[in-house]
């Protein structure tokens, strides 16, 4: 467990040896009369610390289950607890609190604003966290140097290759030190050995002491996390070894 | 909770860059959404500037013409129709008047050696009226009192009259013929002529003649419209009432027998009437702004929906709803009101060259100035509410998933 899991899990007495809880998960869509339901009975439990991979084909109720991690929608029951607070029943506004604290998003196409540099997407979640510009800057400089950018600070993103641009996406997810990196077929647009590049950033940053999980289709990447999961029809299995996978 | 206070204007203060960056980096788009915004802003402060000079000007040119004097028309009664030269001479002894100067207006065929022209406009005035108004004969001699009591044949003369009767001669001494009787020219009028009401109203008469020879031309004895100079500092309501007073009496407390016109009161009434003008002009225009505001309501509902995936990133970054909203409010409220800008300075760019292409005065009016920035900040933000809130509520999933 990283100290500093360590030390957020403790600021709160029920987060106790909780830090990342998922307990009968089901989530269901209106869909055109029909009512799908996309997970079913989801239990998945993390320790601090952990590198998850959630293996799925598409459809598989992958991208659900990611959202719901990630905050960005809540099941339809089941409960879910994350660094101690329970997910259910929270408002938009908690939510969206909840994500700049706790989460780091890194999705597929690294989704850089085209405006901005590179430091100023990095810096981007303490805008909303209303960090104070002097000391944004300075975690922004900081992040991007940890994924190997110094030199491209000032660099729109259509002047960084793709995998500088996921690099970017990945010291964003960084800056405001989130309790759990989040990735969301973070290789998909890139070639095999720039991704293969991220796949080493992320394990350095596990190494370091941070939870990842990263949902992906490709087991090849899967494999590169210590534990893996299968999801098939909303149904999660444990995978076992990863070199089984 | 103070810590909240710094992060919300942290938020904004970065919201307000981001907005200038997205404005500017569709430097094309943006000004075609302002447009409207921008004509509309322009055409309201150009109107209320021009009007405002135009009544500016009116309203000095009015009081070099009429400030202290009061014009009597006199329609008379069955008894008396009209006031003789004791009324007059009576006027003129009242304390409040200086003078007055009879106005004896007719329309003769005037003719020299075999020329002639009908209904020419000749007018009697009073050695008085030549003493108040020395500019308006530029060479010769005025008509005195002499004339006066005298009804002599003498008349001034019009440049148009010179023309016309005198061409290339020297008018003075010689004669001309008014409705059939010899008048000896005695002087020429400027050409701006005179500066009473009556001709401001009427046009400037071509002649001038005794206001007693123009009685006895008319066969009349009573002089029927006339000037009253009053005597300097009295107030024009007060001497109106006063002169209605003598007026009244000399024609024996008989109803509707004259009415006297108030210079200052048809100043106000003019002013008014500018100013209702205006007022309807601004309100037209301001349906330009109403347009604009529309134009920019369908620029950000076009940006909502082109940056759906900017706004899911934003929120699965942490961004909620509101500031989401005030990042879209305040581009559209930029928006417009870098709009509106741009209109007060094209608005008054063009009530300048109004105002050199009309002759009258030129004053920023700071009142259209805030009217037209107000308007343009009230239509960003009034236009720009329902496509920020429609940023705001989207789902961050679906908006995450339009990328």
């Amino acid at each position: 467990m990283s100290a500093q899991a360590l030390k957020r899990a403790g600021a709160s007495p029920a987060a106790e040896g909780c830090f990342f809880k998922m307990e009968k998960i089901n989530k269901y869509y209106q869909m055109g009369g029909e009512r799908a339901h996309i997970l079913r009975d989801v239990d998945l439990s993390l320790e601090a610390g952990e590198y998850l991979s959630v293996l799925g084909p598409s459809g598989s109720g992958k991208s659900t289950l990611m959202n719901i991690i990630g905050c960005l929608d809540v099941a339809t029951s089941g409960r879910y607890t994350l660094n101690g607070r329970q997910i259910e029943d929270m408002s938009e506004v908690e939510l969206a609190r909840l994500r700049s604290r706790e989460i780091g998003f890194i999705f597929q196409n690294s989704q850089l604003l085209p405006r901005l540099t590179a430091q100023k997407n990095v810096e981007l979640p303490l805008i909303y966290a209303g960090v104070a510009p002097g000391k944004r800057r300075e975690r922004a400089r900081q992040m991007l140097e940890r994924v190997g950018l110094s030199d491209r600070m000032g660099h729109y993103p259509n002047q960084l290759s793709g995998g500088q641009q996921q690099r970017v996406a990945i010291a964003r997810a960084l800056v405001g030190n989130p309790t759990l990196l989040l990735a969301d077929e973070p290789t998909g647009a890139l070639d095999q050995k720039t991704g293969r590049q991220v796949m080493a950033l992320f394990e350095e940053l596990n190494a370091e002491g941070r939870t990842v999980i990263m949902i992906t289709h490709d087991m090849h990447i899967a494999a590169f996390a210590r534990r893996v999961v299968h999801i098939i029809d909303g149904e999660l299995t444990e995978g076992g070894d990863t070199n089984d996978a | 909770m103070l810590d909240g206070i710094r992060g919300a204007w942290i938020m904004l203060g970065e919201c307000v860059r981001m907005s200038l960056s997205n404005i500017m980096g569709n430097r094309v788009r943006s000004f075609l959404t302002v447009l409207g915004i921008l004509i509309g802003v322009a055409a309201v402060i150009a109107l209320i500037t021009t009007v405002n000079g135009f009544s500016g000007s009116l309203s000095s040119s009015f009081s070099a013409m009429g400030a202290g004097t009061l014009t009597v028309s006199v329609t008379g009664s069955d008894l008396k129709s009209g006031l003789s030269r004791q009324d007059l001479e009576a006027l003129s002894a009242l304390d409040i008047v200086d003078g007055v100067t009879p106005n004896v207006s007719l329309n003769a065929r005037v003719s020299r050696g075999g020329s002639y022209e009908s209904g020419i406009s000749v007018s009697g005035r009073n050695a008085y009226y030549f003493r108040q108004n020395p500019a308006i004969v530029k060479r010769g001699r005025a008509i005195n009192h002499t004339d006066e009591d005298n009804t002599t044949a003498v008349c001034l003369i019009s440049a148009d009259m010179v023309e016309t009767f005198f061409y290339g001669e020297d008018p003075i001494g010689e004669s001309l013929y008014i409705a059939g009787i010899p008048f000896a020219v005695v002087g020429l009028l400027d050409g701006e002529g005179g500066t009473a009401i009556a001709d401001m109203l009427s046009g400037s008469p071509d002649i001038l003649i005794p206001y007693t020879t123009a009685l006895k031309l008319n066969s009349a004895n009573a002089v029927t419209s006339f000037t009253v100079y009053l005597a300097s500092g009295v107030d024009s309501s007060d001497a109106t009432d006063v002169l209605e007073g003598e007026l009244d009496a000399m024609f024996s407390f008989e109803e509707d027998c004259y009415s006297i016109m108030n210079m200052s009161s048809i100043e106000d009434t003019m002013e008014q009437m500018l100013g209702m003008v205006s007022a309807l002009l601004a309100g037209i225009a301001s349906i330009a702004l109403v347009v604009g505001g529309i134009g920019i309501m369908n620029m950000m509902l076009t940006t909502v929906t082109e940056r759906t995936a900017e706004i899911g990133l934003k929120k699965a970054l942490g961004a909620i709803p509101w500031q989401i909203q005030a990042q879209f409010l305040i581009e559209s409220f930029l928006l417009s009101v870098i709009g509106g800008a741009l209109g007060i300075l094209l608005g008054l760019a063009l009530s300048l060259v109004l105002s050199r292409v009309m002759g009258t005065g030129f004053v920023i009016s700071t009142g259209a100035i805030a009217l037209g920035a107000g308007f343009s900040a009230a239509v960003g933000i009034v236009f720009g509410w329902a496509p920020a809130r429609k940023a705001s509520r989207l789902n961050p999933i679906d908006a995450l998933r339009a990328a």
